[in-house]
């Protein structure tokens, strides 16, 4: 039998599983339209002719083109709306007679609904950029205060001034629907993400990924354009003026520049340097009257009060310590399971396969991670273990590995029980308010939910292959109606769930920035509850090592929010750890005593990133700091 | 947050009045709130979006009626928790200028002296009226409107019109004796156009002078960045041009100028002939 949304599954005729489709409850929601800000046609105007000897003057040609167009068309319009227009057109004229912030007055009604508070520390940085710095900024704010929020402001103020209408956003790749999300939700302003050339030209507010731009075609395409304003986020990265990011971040035309970085500076001096002659050359004069005026040692600045007062021209920095920011408190629970006779039975069986496997084929990489995956799969339900076994079976044709894999399959579809996916659903009785769950696998996805629909539970299914209007439209049905939402996706594509405070970790991802991610979804500037955190694992599996590494050693729960990016940074990345971890498993298969001593060592080598990371940050903070 | 001073906020609840009324939508006062029921058609063209729409985003008024409450004063947004800020800047007055800028770009107008006898059929003189938008940008941004008047068979401006529309009621109807133009729409603009330029040249430039000196400090810095930089390696004049060009988007001052609207006005010979 067949599921619906893609899991092809064989479903065992047992009471476990049902015999039909898994019934998805998607309530009736209509929807109130988005007006979304719509920026200006792009205009051409005639040569500039000189009016005084001061400043010149050129003629909009777009816009009486289109007079004289409805002239030939005799598009006449009644006398009422002619004399309406032309009061519409004084009234514009108020805006540009107010110097505070359009954007607060403009994005009110949709912040209130998005439970978005603009903090006075983004306010003043807003007002501070564009009338002192002339638009062209370090936003180098501490992790967590909100840095992209005050860049969208600065944006989207001057786009209501008439000053900006064509925006490059270059970002790492993973922030891409970050900030595409941010844009929509809270700012009303719809940006393409950058998918083919064509849309470098076409889009007039274009996120892309800075690896991407920064090549051939597209570095050709983008250096023949001119921006209004180019935003780089985690620029960091251009600290280095011979990279490639550098030059071609130097070679992109633009009126506006705001480069984002929580880590302007982190070794040396020069780093700071580097960055700000590419916002505003010359600030700090030429490299050799840099090194003679600022550099007493590359970590050590001399006349720091003068250097401190040429980066405040150019550079904003709050600290959390000086902010009224505070995020609501994180509680956070283990959940501990116990396998029933028959889960245990096939977990055991399915890791000394693995056990087996490994000894067999040895560590080449992709062997391990799929029979790691299959132990994980078990942890989370007999059904996913299902899927990923019936998928193996069908690539093995060694009779006695397809043997093995097959009573193991037979184990799975015949497990009647699924204790965790029981505990959940005792939980979710238990909270009483909207949850979000999340899981790693899609066939667990599906199977929790026909599990809390049994109970009587309104759920929604969250995962990649939704398209983002449809991820819009999930998001407000869970808000509206939905008790529970089942995520396979942690970073939800920059979309908020603040109206929830309850994230249970049914399965535990091993990276912990999807970690961070999923906690994140409700765990942010604006949450005004306090919001609860479970993390499910198996007693005596893995998941309970990942968990122990997790939370008691690197007690990445109760981290600054924030921080574990860079500490994360500091390891190398994310990804390394992730991977890291597959390999000590697989290295440790088996003997639990050695696995738990290289998690201990990892955990070792985190704190000592944590160190580096506290340290750098108080550096920076002498050095930034006015 | 901009609150709009006491006179502004008048100015902005009469053109709300208006615009709403002449869209046909129900407007009522509520307090210190202006309640507006807007039937889906209506609430499309106040949104900008087409109507009738796409399925998948279904409007959903109640009982296919959106009601908007509307303050003027930030103090008054209290008063209802679906009360919307309009001021300038708000994302509601935005919207409503937009659409009526939308429908009342062009117009045929007819001055109708009170008091003389004036019938369709007498012969009308033709001008055109046009309105800029000068955007003075520099340093800062400044808007103003200018409206010019030309008239359509010397091809000359005609500020007298200008007071006498001021001071005449006008409609729109149509009239059937127009003495035929003897020179095109477009000459006409450009006519417009020259007389604008006249204008700004008669005005205080002070704001220009400003963003020059302000232009200058910054190219100080880029030049003084530059100039060392290019003796060690020539390939960085084309940098150092683009870094001068880059801080002349920002600061250099130019005057960018829109015609936003513009209207044939038909004035009786009889009057026409006293402008001159």
């Amino acid at each position: 039998m067949v599921l619906e949304n893609d899991v092809d599954v064989v479903i065992p005729d047992k009471n476990l599983i049902p015999l039909r489709t898994f019934p998805i409850t998607v309530p009736i929601l209509t929807f109130q339209f988005d007006s979304l800000y719509q920026p200006p046609p792009e205009e051409e105007f005639t040569p500039e002719v000189p009016v005084t000897e001061h400043f010149g003057a050129a003629f909009s040609r777009s816009s009486v083109m289109e007079i004289l167009e409805r002239i030939s068309q005799r598009r006449w319009a009644p006398l009422d709306w002619y004399l309406l227009a032309h009061q519409a057109e004084q009234l514009s004229l108020l805006t540009s007679r107010h110097e505070s912030l359009l954007v607060l007055t403009n994005l009110q009604n949709r912040w209130k609904k998005a439970g978005v508070v603009a903090y006075p520390h983004q306010i003043a940085a807003t007002e501070q950029v564009i009338k002192e710095m002339n638009g062209c900024a370090i936003l180098a704010d501490e992790v967590g205060l909100g840095k992209t929020i005050e860049a969208c402001m600065i944006m989207k103020e001057y786009m209501l001034r008439g000053m900006v209408s064509r925006v490059l956003i270059l970002t790492p790749a993973g922030l891409c629907w970050q900030w595409y999300g941010e844009l929509k939700e809270k700012f009303g302003v719809l940006a393409t993400i950058q998918r083919s050339e064509y849309d470098w030209e076409r889009s007039r507010v274009i996120i892309a990924s800075m690896d991407r731009a920064k090549r051939n075609p597209h570095r050709e395409i983008i250096h023949s354009l001119t921006y209004d304003m180019v935003i780089i986020d985690e620029a960091h990265k251009l600290k280095n003026h011979k990279t490639m990011n550098w030059q071609f971040v130097n070679g992109i035309k633009r009126k506006y520049t705001l480069m984002l970085t929580a880590t302007p500076v982190q070794n040396d001096l020069s780093e700071l340097y580097t960055l700000i002659t590419l916002l505003k050359p010359g600030q700090l004069g030429t490299y050799r009257e840099f090194k003679r005026h600022f550099v007493l040692d590359k970590r050590l600045p001399r006349q720091s009060e003068r250097l401190r007062c040429l980066l405040s021209q150019v550079m904003i920095r709050n600290r959390r310590a000086t902010t009224s920011v505070e995020f609501t408190k994180r509680h956070v629970q283990s959940v501990p399971i116990q396998f029933s006779p028959e889960e245990d039975a096939l977990y055991k069986c399915v890791t000394c396969y693995m056990q087996d496997s490994v000894r067999e084929l040895g560590y080449a990489a992709q062997n391990v991670l799929a029979l790691i995956t299959l132990q994980r799969e078990v942890c989370s339900t007999p059904l996913a273990a299902a899927v990923t076994l019936e998928r193996l079976i069908g690539k093995y044709s060694e009779p006695k590995m397809r043997a093995r894999l097959e009573q193991l399959h037979a184990m799975a579809i015949s497990c009647s029980t699924c204790s965790k996916a029981d505990r959940l659903i005792e939980l979710v009785n238990r909270i009483g308010d909207k949850v979000l769950v999340f899981t790693e696998y899609r066939a667990s996805q599906q199977y929790l939910r026909w599990r809390l629909e049994q109970h009587g539970l309104v759920t929604l299914g969250f995962d990649g292959s939704l398209s983002s209007s449809r991820k819009d439209w999930v998001r407000e049905l869970f808000r509206r109606q939905g008790d529970v939402l089942v995520s396979t996706e942690s970073g939800g594509e920059g979309l908020n769930f603040q109206f929830a405070c309850h994230v249970i970790n049914y399965d535990l991802p091993w990276n912990p920035m999807r970690l961070e991610q999923r906690i994140g979804r409700v765990h942010r500037l604006g949450q005004t509850r306090p919001v609860y955190v479970y993390n499910m694992a198996t007693a005596n599996t893995i998941e309970e090592h990942i968990l122990y590494l997790l939370y008691e050693k690197i007690n990445m729960f109760n981290l600054v929010i924030g921080d574990l990016e860079l500490i994360l940074a500091e390891l190398g990345n994310a990804d390394k750890l992730e991977a890291r971890l597959y390999e000590i498993v697989a290295e440790t298969a088996h003997d639990p005593e050695r696995l738990r001593h290289a998690l201990e060592h990892l955990a070792q080598e985190f704190a000592g990133a944590q160190a580096q990371v506290r340290a750098q940050k108080e550096k920076i903070d002498s050095w930034l700091t006015w | 947050m901009v609150n709009a001073t006491p006179i502004e906020r008048n100015q902005l609840k009469q053109f709300t009045v208006n615009y709403f009324t002449l869209l046909g939508a129900a407007v009522t006062e509520q307090g210190d709130l202006l309640r507006v029921e807007l039937l889906p058609d209506q609430l499309a063209e106040l949104e900008g979006r087409a109507w009738p729409q796409s399925s998948y985003w279904l409007n959903q008024p109640e009982e296919g009626i959106t009601v908007l409450y509307l303050a003027f004063d930030a103090a008054n947004v209290s008063q209802h928790e679906q009360a919307e800020l309009v001021a300038p800047g708000s994302h509601r007055l935005e919207q409503m200028l937009t659409s009526a800028r939308k429908h009342g770009q062009l117009a045929i107008l007819r001055l109708v002296p009170p008091g003389t006898p004036c019938s369709r059929h007498q012969p009308h003189h033709p001008y055109l009226l046009f309105v800029f938008r000068i955007a003075l940008e520099g340093q800062r941004k400044t808007e103003q409107l200018c409206t010019i008047c030309i008239d359509m068979l010397s091809g000359e401006p005609c500020p007298q019109l200008l007071q006498h529309i001021k001071q005449t009621p006008l409609v729109d109807k149509a009239v059937k004796n127009v003495l035929p133009r003897q020179i095109s729409f477009q000459t006409s603009w450009q006519t417009a156009c020259a007389e604008v330029l006249r204008q700004l040249e008669r005005q205080d430039d002070g704001w220009a002078r400003e963003s020059l000196l302000a232009l200058a400090q910054e190219r100080r810095l880029v030049d003084l960045f530059y100039t060392e930089q290019a003796q060690k390696d020539a390939g960085r004049a084309t940098e150092w041009q683009e870094r001068v060009a880059e801080a002349e988007r920002r600061v250099r001052p130019r005057a960018l100028i829109r015609t936003v609207q513009c209207a044939l006005v038909l004035t009786p010979e009889s009057i026409a002939s006293t402008l001159n």
